[in-house]
């Protein structure tokens, strides 16, 4: 533990945090532009100094780690004085776009110039001209409001592993733009668009719709996906504008994909139910909620008393939320007494879940989104996670940037693929040979507890189910070549923590 | 093309001619062929050929010589280099003057009818405008680069010998030859991107025949560099970072070569001359491209000057 | 050749001794020709070829040709050095191949040195006789393309010594006592550098040199590249020892290739020669190195940025702390070195701290190597103690000022540095007495400026050379450098305001503060120099419209004072405008409308009579408040 102080307040954290993250850890405000909780210290916009008594530099905040004994000061004249001048000259060549720029009210530049800048620059010179990238469907670059923090680039392809945008020339001219200054094309997860402390990266289908003082933001859960990742939506009068993540909220800690931010749409489809409908003459025609809802009962009431309770099935979806699920069922079993029930789901996770029951005895088995964190070694699946489960395939990449060993068997090439330790290309459909091919090797080679393994039951079965699986014949079946099969089946064997993902495609 | 590709085989020994034309014939190409570098000059003058086969080593007439003849004459002519020599440097220099790909020999039936099929594509490439696709690089130029990437790609911080590599196989770093890079080493194009355009050595504009570097370094600075550039920047009607309409000249300011000793300096190609003046800047010009050398004051004036240094 | 043995060491070197003395029976005549950059540039390679062929003509015996790197005055070159039996050596300069030959037939052939084509005895000429050859005690005297002769003037002894009888901490002692300080620009305390990084655990660790050399007008550490590789390559495998590495890189700009060439044909013979890599001389420690080639970029020359460069990426810099000892390159403990620190590192093990304290001051111990240039009459390398005061390395080593000018000021440490001024010349060159003065001595440049400069157009022009270098990371360098600039570009072209002098310096010293790298934080020192010790330039400049060195073109116009001009004719003849009239022996006159403001006028003429005046003055030349054309006033600041 590191002890010291920062305005004079006493401060004790583990080795290595930096003053910056100290301070936010206890309440202390310091002022940055190119720092964000998921990217590496960048200690590039020189607004987080601070004095150190004692010493003659100013220290950066964001990337200084606390030394034992050091008094730290966040708020002097002289610090006042340098981060003035910062902005200052951040400001010389930023256009005067506020009136037209819809980051205003919540744009990091313009809240730094109000508590730091000067009323009145000295040096006046020509704005930047370029003109604003609108070529692309969701996300608009105006490089002119460009303060080149490097947040977007780093946040692309640190943290998404996709490296769409990139710092293009060098000093002053340079840019962000994407490569060649052709049209963005990437996963159009907007994270960049988030990141951005200023009007530069701004979402196109919320371009001019309401000022963000406007705006009351509600949370909710994205449906698009199983992450269940918290949405945090602007909404005006009723109305849904945008759709952000909001730092450290939810499971995904303010991280979203293209579909919860800008999924949200179809809400106002055209084609969006607005009422109940009922089919009378052979054509839907509306209806209110208290004519549906005696409708429905009084033609289940028909259906019992002719053709009983267990003509009557219920499918729910694997889209709405256990909450809606449980009544379902609750309805099914103590109102209508039938207990035929299914869902979307059996097409999928069903069939999984009763696999997990059959072979392990596990009823339920939820998936904690930090799992891969700790993990030494994650094996994916014939499963392209980074566009199935995006929030969670982030989280298998930071895996691999800690250190894990991430060995992805895929027909297809996927982001997790780029990025893998290790690309098994297999052919398509063959994962059950290669999990069999795998569980051989183990088996042969000694790398698990032969004696605990040989208590399951139907162990010797299963043995003898394996024996064709050797690695030649496996490696004929999946096109992976034998090598790759034993050495990763010993890796997999090995590691302490291990970790097996897939999803649909498996 | 309207009829098959006309081709002509040149080398100084005629089995070579022989067996070529055999296996060439055979597939239904239209084919000639002329011994030694001479003769292939005579045919070549007289008829057209849209594809020519040449040796290197010929006495009397070289294959250099003969492509570069070709080059500057019949510039839509495809040349193909037949060597059994292929050092990096050969191929280098005829990758240099424009060639398409290059046959090693002894070469095998198949090899030459599919180094032929491959060139025949490539002009008909060529000259369809519509059937640019993204990327076209002459087969040999291709394998050079992906040579330089496999020879680097397990090693870490690639990127940047690549890139150097490529920059001196192809002349200039274009966003086709910066994809292929990124593709092989698995970096996103707007990473390369970003790396070429923070390296002043890197450029993604052709260069002229001959580069222009005027050394822009302190010690040369007071001595009078800015006179020096002042004069080429008017004299090629060029800035820094430009190359002239004929692709003549590019110039090009560099911060300080170290080679102080000789304030101000100026570099062409790989020539370093010291003790610059305007004067003398333009005579070196005129050695490249004489219509650059201008009448100027006698010449006793300069030696004036230099005689109180 | 095999891989060798310490005792091979021993041997290489007596043989040297033995067969390539000159005496009687042996060799009688060495002649040496020297073939840096430089050499090359000003056409060694005819001499040599010229030399060559003369020998052969004559069928001359005895006499053993050779060459080898840069001799030091590089304003005289092509040189050659001509040692004989009994006889004086001899340097000739300014040679080409006519003179070549000359000298062949006459000395060599006939025994008549001709001493019109030579330079003063070593002993006579301060440029040589004021040095102290340390880093620089194999250059020009030995071919660089022989790893044999580096062995014969004891190379790889201190590596052998290192690695057989020394532990790392014994090491890092001595250069810690040495007192050695990096001679890259910081001076840090090498010693001290080793020690953090040997004391990190780390499985990889790497040893890096910087041959960066960026700094426009420095090039010291080419010279030692071209002419002494090997030397850097021991100083890397004695301190890879000491921390604990068994990889380098060596990271050259691409602007040196000839050592680029040399270098690797130097790691290659001493791979060969099993001086590097696998099991260094039998003693099981592995140290590989490689060139990285750097692609034109100044920042690069700071430590982060060079291993953000050698990873592949772009050279921005990251924030220190954390430390590149602990997490440098791929964020493993490095430590980077610069060329001239490496070569000095193989003498301070083989004679010991005391010894190389026996030169320098307590706290700036040693020699330096300083790059010479600009103005003055001996143009090239020269290597001194520390402490030796700016004068005499300026009048005395340097020769004082070159054709009529006089001494202006002397800028030290390239764009990174500062400007001194003629007052303050008794300086002693250490790192605190220089940076006291607002100058640094960073990697040793030293450019001299005579009163033909006008110390505005200076600052602007360090200022353009940081604003385009920098990377753009962070505000202050990447928006700060291009105001700074602008307003100087606007002074310098008679756009200048009163409170300018006042926001020069209060927006450099903010720069100064909040920049995140080397390059921000000293890029304004040119800036602040200059308006310390030449305010009035700027005051001349914005108050009166004035550029008094003639420089600024529309802040000055030329005069003939027609009681000084004889009339020679020699301005009329330079003019490119043809803006001068007058018959000969008469006065001329220089016609304002026709003027461009270059200068050739007021370079040629010998009798002075041309005055710069401020731009449109139409008054008398007496009126002018100062003399027109003649040095400029230094205010007395502090020093």
């Amino acid at each position: 533990m590191v002890e010291f102080t920062i305005n004079d307040k006493q401060i004790s954290v583990e080795n290595g945090t930096t003053i910056l993250n100290a301070a936010r850890m206890n309440g202390i405000k310091i002022p940055n532009l190119c720092f964000d909780k998921r990217l590496r210290p960048y200690g590039g916009c020189r607004l987080c100094v601070v004095e150190v008594e004692g010493m003659p530099r100013l220290f950066a905040a964001c990337s200084t780690p606390a030394a034992p004994g050091w008094a730290v000061k966040t708020d002097t004249p002289k610090l006042r004085k340098v981060r003035q001048t910062v902005i200052e000259l951040l400001l010389v060549h930023h256009p005067l776009d506020c009136p037209v720029c819809d980051k205003a009210g919540e744009c990091d530049l313009q809240d730094l110039a109000y508590e730091y800048g000067k009323p009145e620059g000295r040096f006046i010179r020509h704005r930047k001209e370029a003109p604003p990238d609108v070529r692309g469907p969701l996300i608009e670059l105006t490089s002119n409001r460009c303060i080149l923090c490097g947040k977007c680039v780093r946040i692309c392809s640190e943290h998404q592993g996709r490296g769409a945008l990139g710092l293009i020339g060098r000093g002053f001219p340079t840019v962000v733009q994407p490569a060649f200054g052709e049209i963005l094309e990437c996963d159009y997860c907007g994270q960049c668009v988030d990141v951005c402390p200023t009007g530069a990266l701004l979402s196109k289908p919320f371009k001019f719709k309401a000022r963000a003082w406007f705006l009351e933001e509600k949370e909710t859960i994205c449906p698009f996906c199983g992450c269940g990742c918290t949405l945090t939506l602007g909404v005006r009068e009723g109305k849904i504008l945008r759709s952000r993540g909001k730092e450290d909220v939810g499971r995904n800690k303010g991280n979203l994909c293209g579909r919860g931010r800008f999924g949200f749409d179809f809400i106002y489809s055209d084609t969006r139910l607005k009422t109940p409908l009922i089919k009378k003459d052979g054509a839907f025609v509306p209806a209110t909620w208290d004519e549906a809802l005696e409708y429905i009962s009084g033609e289940l009431k028909k259906i019992i008393n002719t053709n009983g309770r267990e003509s009557i099935g219920a499918i729910g979806s694997h889209r709405c939320t256990n909450e809606d699920n449980f009544m379902l069922r609750k309805f099914m079993l103590n109102v209508i007494g039938s207990n035929n029930m299914d869902s979307s789901a059996s097409f999928g996770y069903a069939k999984v879940q009763k696999a997990l029951d059959a072979a392990f005895g596990l009823k339920t088995h939820s998936i904690n989104m930090d799992s891969p964190l700790d993990k030494d070694l994650i094996l994916v699946l014939e499963s392209d996670i980074s566009i199935t489960h995006p929030v969670f395939g982030l989280n298998i990449l930071q895996a691999k940037r800690n250190g894990s060993q991430v060995i992805v068997a895929d027909c297809r090439e996927t982001k997790l693929t780029r990025h893998s330790s290790k690309h098994l290309k297999m052919k398509e459909g063959t994962s059950t040979a290669f999990l069999n091919g795998i569980m051989k090797v183990v088996l042969d080679r000694e790398l698990c507890d032969r004696a605990a393994v040989s208590n399951i039951t139907g162990f010797p079965g299963f043995e003898q189910g394996l024996e064709d699986y050797t690695p030649a014949k496996v490696s004929l079946i999946t096109g992976i070549p034998e090598e790759d099969i034993i050495s990763a089946a010993e890796a997999i064997a090995n590691a302490r923590n291990r970790m097996i993902s897939f999803t649909l495609g498996v | 093309m309207a009829a098959g590709p006309k081709i002509l085989i040149v080398d100084d020994e005629i089995v070579v001619i022989k067996s070529a034309r055999r296996v060439l014939e055979g597939e239904g190409y239209n084919v000639e062929g002329a011994l030694g570098g001479r003769e292939a000059l005579l045919k070549i003058e007289q008829n057209g050929y849209n594809l020519v086969f040449t040796d290197l080593k010929m006495p009397e007439v070289d294959g250099i010589t003969l492509i570069r003849w070709i080059r500057k004459n019949r510039p839509s002519t495809g040349i193909v280099i037949i060597t059994g020599y292929p050092s990096q440097d050969t191929i280098k220099e005829a990758l240099g003057l424009g060639i398409i790909d290059y046959v090693p020999k002894p070469f095998t039936p198949a090899v030459l009818l599919d180094v032929t099929r491959r060139a025949v594509q490539w002009l008909e490439g060529e000259k369809s405008e519509e059937a640019k696709v993204d990327e076209e690089f002459p087969p040999a130029m291709a394998a050079e680069l992906d040579r330089a990437v496999h020879e680097y790609r397990d090693k870490p911080g690639a990127l940047i010998p690549v890139l150097q590599r490529a920059q001196e196989i192809v002349g200039f770093l274009p966003p086709a030859v910066q994809k292929r890079i990124g593709r092989g080493l698995n970096i996103p194009p707007a990473e390369v991107h970003s790396v070429v355009s923070f390296y002043s050595f890197f450029t993604m504009k052709p260069r002229g025949d001959h580069n222009i570097r005027v050394c822009l370094g302190t010690a040369c600075y007071v001595r009078g560099i800015e006179g020096v550039l002042g004069k080429i920047k008017d004299a090629l009607h060029i800035d820094i970072g430009d190359t002239t309409g004929d692709k003549k000249f590019s110039l090009e300011g560099v911060r300080c070569l170290g080679a102080c000793g000789l304030a101000p300096v100026m570099v062409v190609d790989q020539e370093t001359f010291g003790s610059m003046t305007p004067k003398k800047a333009l005579k070196i010009l005129g050695r490249y491209a004489p219509a650059f050398v201008e009448p100027g004051p006698p010449e006793e004036i300069e030696e004036t000057v230099e005689k109180e240094g | 050749m095999s891989r060798l043995t310490t005792d091979d060491l021993l041997k290489i070197k007596q043989k040297y001794k033995e067969e390539f003395t000159l005496r009687e029976g042996g060799y009688r005549t060495k002649v040496t020709v020297h073939m840096g950059t430089c050499g090359i540039a000003a056409g060694a390679r005819e001499v040599m070829d010229a030399l060559m062929d003369e020998i052969a003509k004559n069928s001359i015996q005895n006499i053993l040709v050779a060459s080898s790197g840069c001799a030091g005055l590089c304003g005289r070159e092509p040189i050659a050095t001509v040692e004989e039996t009994g006889g004086e050596t001899i340097k000739y300069c300014d040679l080409n191949a006519e003179k070549m030959r000359k000298i062949v037939t006459e000395h060599f052939i006939e025994g008549k040195p001709l001493l019109d084509y030579a330079l003063p005895p070593w002993s006579d000429m301060p440029f040589f006789n004021l040095q102290e050859l340390r880093v620089l005690r194999n250059i020009g005297l030995m071919d660089p393309e022989n790893i044999e002769e580096y062995i014969a003037r004891d190379g790889y002894q201190a590596a052998a010594k290192a690695l057989i009888h020394m532990t790392p901490e014994e090491i890092i002692n001595v250069v810690k006592s040495s007192g050695l300080r990096g001679r890259g620009g910081a001076g840090f305390p090498t010693g001290l550098k080793w020690e953090f990084a040997s004391k990190v655990q780390s499985d990889v660790k790497f040893m890096l040199c910087n041959g960066d050399e960026g700094d426009p007008g420095a090039f010291m550490d080419r010279s030692v590249m071209e002419a002494d590789p090997h030397s850097v390559i021991e100083g890397m495998i004695i301190g890879a020892k000491a921390i604990g590495s068994h990889n380098g890189y060596i990271y050259v700009r691409a602007e040196y290739p000839l050592a680029v060439k040399r270098l690797q044909m130097a790691i290659d013979k001493a791979v060969e020669a099993g001086l590097l890599g696998e099991n260094i001389l039998g003693t099981g420690f592995d140290f590989g190195l490689e060139i990285y080639l750097g692609a034109g970029a100044f920042v690069c020359g700071e430590e982060t940025a060079l291993m953000r460069s050698i990873e592949g990426k772009r050279g921005m810099p990251r924030p220190r702390p954390p430390f590149p000892a602990h997490k440098g390159l791929w964020d493993k403990p490095s430590v980077l070195n610069n060329v001239e620190t490496l070569a000095q590192i193989s003498p301070v093990i083989l004679k010991g701290a005391d010894w190389y304290r026996s030169l320098g001051t307590e706290k700036s111990s040693g020699t330096k190597v300083f790059a010479l240039t600009g103005t003055i009459k001996n143009v090239g390398l020269v290597e001194v103690p520390m402490g030796i005061p700016l004068r005499t390395i300026i009048h005395d080593v340097g020769g004082g000022i070159k054709k009529r000018g006089k001494f202006k000021a002397v800028q030290l440490g390239g764009p990174s540095g500062g400007c001194v001024p003629e007052h303050l010349l008794d300086t002693p060159v250490t790192y605190e007495d220089i940076v006291a003065t607002g100058a640094i001595v960073g990697s040793g440049g030293m450019v001299v400026m005579d009163d033909n400069t006008c110390m505005v157009g200076m600052a602007k022009f360090f200022l353009e050379f940081t604003a385009d270098e920098s990377c753009g990371k962070c505000p202050p360098c990447r928006v700060g450098t291009r105001i700074l600039l602008d307003i100087l570009t606007d002074i310098a072209e008679g756009r200048g305001k009163e409170e300018d002098v006042v926001t020069l310096e209060d927006l450099s010293r903010d720069i100064i503060a909040t920049s995140l790298c080397g390059l921000g934080q000293t890029a304004p020192n040119p800036v602040l120099t200059t308006i310390k010790y030449f305010r009035d330039e700027y005051e001349s400049h914005i108050k009166h419209g004035w550029c008094k060195a003639g420089v600024c073109r529309d802040l000055c116009s030329f005069r003939i004072d027609e009681k000084l001009c004889t009339g020679c004719g020699a301005c009329l003849r330079g003019c490119p405008s043809k803006a001068i009239v007058g018959e000969k022996k008469q006065p001329h006159k220089i016609i304002q409308e026709l003027c461009v403001h270059c200068r050739s006028c007021y370079e040629a003429c010998k009798f002075r009579s041309i005055k710069i005046m401020p731009a449109g003055y139409e008054g008398d030349l007496s009126e002018l408040a100062e003399p027109a054309g003649a040095e400029s006033s230094t205010k007395k600041g502090e020093a």
